[in-house]
């Protein structure tokens, strides 16, 4: 039913048009859209204002796109050519223990392990050593803790050795070549 | 996965290797952003050699910061908020360079509204109104005139489809600023665009 001059109060237009903007988007809720939708229905000047909200959005929803000039990307390069490698300066020492510790973790194919698990594992390790090697030194020893910490000891072996190779800086060799007492900083000390 | 976690997943990969200085990868996340960013700053600063400088900045800005990146964070909402920042200092400074005063001042949020400075389209003619390039047109010259914290609100929203939250975080404002924000920028438009939107319907 349409009913061009029903009888609503200004309030109630106002507050439906406070509404219009949010009733277009589809976020109010049902209980809302209801009673925009009852009064859309009888009320023209709303309904008109509810019309030209869609179009608006529309309009705005498909506006030319615009893009980057064809020597864009030339430049951009050019650019970060002059400045050159970040320096390590500028990333915190934060950032710099969280990378080192995932290139870490990567080279031990150890995904998984946390932390404190990393730190449970050298513990282990340093008893391993303390304690003192297995009798037997022939590849059918198969308990577990020993096969675990041969694994470990390999690892350890093939990243001090692999590390001296890598292009990139690896300062993590050298604090796992040396006993386990770590400063604040990771640094090793003797 | 979602489509946007797909993005993001596949955008956190590229993170990843971008900040082991991996040029090719960081050179993937401009060709990603550069027109989306690009085409938000443009109509930020209405004018295409400073959206290009603004927009290369952004990216270098970001390449100069990609440490500080948390990967749980998406790399859109990141690189917009670089690209917003820039292009409010780039309006200040263009303010006090040219001494304008059109714009709102940006502390007011009651006369940032602009619902009382509208001003009538003296060359308004409704006898050629018939296509719906001229809404585009018009659209285009009502979005310049938008004060620029309603602008930003309604090209994030509308134009480059960001959420109220993604934009809340952008903006640094609260999520009923961001709604106020928008409802205001879309009463504004509505009004100076009211006759070209009736033929639109």
């Amino acid at each position: 039913m349409n009913r061009p001059f029903a009888n609503w109060d200004n309030r109630d237009c106002e507050r439906i048009q406070g509404l219009l903007s949010d009733y277009t988007d589809g976020t109010l809720s049902a209980r809302q859209t209801w009673e925009v939708e009852r009064h859309l229905a009888d009320c023209r000047a709303c309904a008109a204002q509810a019309q030209q909200m869609k179009a608006l959005v529309g309009a705005l929803r498909s506006v030319e796109r615009r893009s980057t000039p064809d020597d864009f990307m030339l430049k951009l390069h050019a650019q970060l050519d002059a400045l050159g490698p970040v320096p390590q300066a500028q990333r915190s020492l934060l950032a710099r223990w969280r990378d080192e510790w995932l290139a870490l973790r990567n080279v031990l194919s150890l995904r998984r392990v946390s932390l404190v698990g990393a730190g449970l594992a050298a513990v282990g390790l340093l008893l391993f050593f303390v304690v003192g090697r297995p009798t037997s030194t022939s590849s059918s020893n198969t308990t577990n803790g020993t096969n675990t910490a041969a694994h470990l000891q390999q690892a350890l072996e093939r990243h001090v050795a692999t590390a001296a190779g890598d292009p990139l800086d690896d300062p993590t060799a050298e604090r796992l070549a040396a006993p386990l007492s770590l400063d604040s900083e990771g640094n090793g000390s003797e | 996965m979602t489509a946007v976690g797909s993005v993001m997943h596949a955008d956190t990969a590229l993170v990843q290797r971008a900040k082991a200085n991996d040029r090719a990868a960081f050179n993937e996340i401009v060709l990603r952003y550069k027109d989306k960013v690009y085409n938000y700053v443009y109509r930020m600063v209405r004018n295409a050699t400073d959206a290009e400088d603004l927009t290369q900045e952004t990216f270098v800005r970001a390449y100069l910061s990609l440490h500080s990146f948390q990967s749980r964070a998406s790399l859109n909402t990141w690189l917009f908020r670089i690209a917003t920042n820039l292009c409010i200092d780039h309006c200040r400074r263009a303010k006090r360079t040219q001494g304008l005063v059109t714009s709102l001042s940006p502390d007011n949020e009651e006369e940032e509204e602009g619902l009382q400075r509208d001003i009538p389209d003296a060359t308004f003619d409704p006898q050629r109104l018939l296509l719906n390039k001229e809404l585009g047109e018009k659209l285009e010259k009502a979005l310049q005139e938008l004060p620029e914290k309603l602008r930003m609100v309604v090209l994030l929203y509308d134009v480059e489809g960001l959420s109220y939250e993604e934009i809340a975080a952008i903006a640094g404002c609260p999520l009923g600023t961001v709604k106020s924000r928008l409802f205001n920028a879309r009463a504004v438009l509505r009004r100076k665009l009211e006759p070209y939107l009736n033929i639109a319907v």
